[in-house]
């Protein structure tokens, strides 16, 4: 029975003879993947259309030194973080969402799906510095420990853990902050 | 709570599919760089490239001694020519010398015949 490396495997030993199928079967493989790191990390839907696209078209160039499934993971991951902290850095910052939002409900106690919460915590995410950023989206949406995205960002791995305990320290605050003001507003005590 | 907050992010951040549309679009853009372009190296010409910078620092290397060597028979001839010239200008100097004796030698006899 295939295992879903063995699988990526295959489609890149076939993808680097020149196999367009294989290659596009990469390309369904990760582009959640790299599309929701580009989203997240610039903002914008045009603007992350354009950088997963062009991911992809340097992993097309870039095949013959993939050395296996795991490394053109690593690769993808790589390449969308770095440029889009580049992109950000060169361009004024587009948040996702503005802070003067008006505040909502939140429970972070509980911890069923709620769309609520999980909008506003991607806006609050889209409002941290990129590093941060990228160090938040590797380690929560990409589920990497702080070794992996140390290598990942080529980042000391000190800092990836400073980034993530003040990232998690600000967004809990901010939560806590919308939790007090929806309490007042509606005369809770 | 720092696990609850965890456990929510991780819900908020799952990755989201961008759609059938996203990837023709990719691989348009594929398609349409293959046509227009070189293809993408091979592992072969990846392989034969990492030899160029070795083969060409030795050409540059035989470069450089052949031309020393050539050098070097230059200024063997020359160092030749020069011994040459000094022969010569030594010879010159000598017959000088020598030409100037007779003379003196003719004007003393003269006097005396007088």
């Amino acid at each position: 029975m295939h295992s879903a490396t063995s699988t990526a495997d295959e489609h890149l030993a076939s993808a680097r003879k020149g196999n367009a199928g294989s290659f596009e079967a990469l390309v369904r493989l990760h582009q959640r993947t790299v599309h929701s790191l580009a989203l997240r990390m610039l903002g914008t839907r045009d603007a992350a259309d354009d950088l997963a696209q062009e991911v992809f078209l340097q992993l097309h160039l870039h095949l013959s030194s993939m050395e296996s499934a795991a490394h053109l993971a690593f690769w993808l991951r790589r390449v969308v973080t770095h440029r889009a902290i580049d992109r950000l850095r060169s361009r004024p910052q587009v948040a996702i969402a503005s802070i003067d939002d008006e505040p909502e409900i939140v429970d972070t106690h509980a911890a069923t799906d709620d769309p609520l919460l999980q909008h506003r915590l991607r806006e609050l995410i889209g409002e941290l510095p990129a590093s941060a950023r990228a160090v938040m989206l590797l380690r929560y949406q990409e589920d990497l420990d702080p070794v992996e995205i140390a290598r990942t960002l080529d980042m000391p791995i000190n800092t990836v853990k400073s980034h993530l305990k003040r990232s998690l320290a600000a967004l809990r605050e901010r939560l806590s902050a919308a939790k007090r003001i929806s309490f007042e507003e509606f005369g809770y005590e | 709570m720092n696990d609850h907050l965890e456990d929510e992010l991780r819900r908020a951040l799952r990755p989201a599919d961008p759609g059938d549309d996203f990837t023709r679009k990719v691989m348009a853009r594929v398609r349409s760089r293959e046509t227009t372009a070189p293809a993408p190296r091979t592992r072969a010409s990846h392989q034969a490239l990492r030899w160029l910078p070795a083969a060409l620092a030795a050409s540059l290397l035989m470069a450089i001694i052949v031309k020393h060597e050539r050098i070097e028979e230059r200024t063997t001839d020359e160092r030749a020519i020069e011994d040459g010239l000094r022969a010569r200008d030594q010879l010159l100097a000598a017959l000088q010398v020598t030409s100037a004796k007779l003379d003196l030698a003719y004007q003393a006899v003269q006097n005396e015949a007088r």
